[in-house]
């Protein structure tokens, strides 16, 4: 499913760097964008690379906030 | 997750028998997987992955109803689809409940012995987890076991199943840590995850570990 990875910038690399976990290398969020809409469960590997579905074309742009799924 | 069914599918499941009542167990491949996972299948049309979260999904079941499921599920083909009977069923829930065979932040929290070496298997030579100025693991980090690595690596296992690995980028790098008598941790089994069957040891350091602990970055 998930067939595209979007590179984050420093900004979101250190909030998420400093959270935790959820398996080795990597962190489920939920990434919400200005829009208002929420991608839930989505993984972010190393705290660095965003997986994206193969229908979510977005840059880093769209991106307002990333936060852990609860 | 959860999924939906064909309306072949689901018509090749209800020619299947029920492991209780109104729901089956499977065990099957997703499409484009080689993996065999087990899953529910409520009614032989919604598709709850059992990878130990799908009390949430069975929860949303009920109180959403099964044609607001449905609604929004994705579709899924399941192959090699094997039902399992009652017993079959209760082994697995049995082999669930042994703390041995949980996820390591379902585990207590214990104190490392100051002489166990833990490895942090990366694709990343810059690991985010690695705190390589104060020679440490950052807060909330997973690792596994030295010797879940070396049976890893002797047996030839592939790590991004072992360790249920989101992505398959290829491990590149082995972080060795060795924490302090203070350092706390706690320990488990990796559950199938992200398509993963899991099964190696995981240590998780809620408060990662003292400074100095980081012995050396490896190749795998």
């Amino acid at each position: 499913m998930q067939n595209q990875a979007l590179k984050l910038p420093e900004r979101f690399i250190n909030i998420l760097a400093s959270l935790p976990e959820n398996g080795m290398g990597y962190q489920i969020v939920n990434v919400i964008l200005k829009s208002g809409k929420i991608l839930h469960q989505h993984k972010v590997i190393n705290s660095e690379i965003l997986m994206l579905g193969k229908n979510e074309n977005i840059s880093i742009k769209d991106i307002k906030k990333i936060e852990l799924e609860k | 997750m959860y999924y939906k069914l064909s309306t072949l599918q689901e018509k090749e499941l209800l020619n299947k028998p029920e492991t209780g009542m109104g729901y089956q167990v499977v065990e099957a491949t997703k499409q484009n997987s080689y993996t065999l996972q087990k899953y529910l299948v409520l009614n032989s049309e919604i598709v709850i992955e059992m990878d130990a979260n799908e009390s949430i999904y069975i929860k949303k079941v009920i109180n959403e109803g099964t044609i607001a499921i449905k609604a929004s599920a994705d579709f899924v083909t399941l192959s090699s689809i094997y039902v399992l009977n009652e017993k079959q069923f209760r082994n697995v829930v049995s082999e669930r409940k042994n703390e041995h065979e949980k996820g390591a932040i379902e585990n207590p929290v214990v104190n490392a012995d100051g002489e166990e070496i833990f490895v942090r298997l990366s694709a990343f030579d810059n690991d985010r987890r690695v705190d390589k100025i104060n020679k440490c693991l950052r807060p909330g980090s997973f690792t596994t076991t030295m010797d879940d690595y070396l049976k890893c690596k002797s047996s030839n296992d592939d790590p991004v199943e072992r360790y249920a690995l989101p992505s398959n980028y290829k491990i590149q790098f082995a972080f060795h840590i060795q924490p302090r008598k203070a350092d706390t941790l706690q320990r488990g089994i990796v559950q199938p995850a992200n398509e993963k069957r899991g099964g190696g040891k995981e240590a998780y350091f809620d408060k990662g570990t003292a400074q100095g602990t980081f012995l050396k970055q490896a190749s795998y």
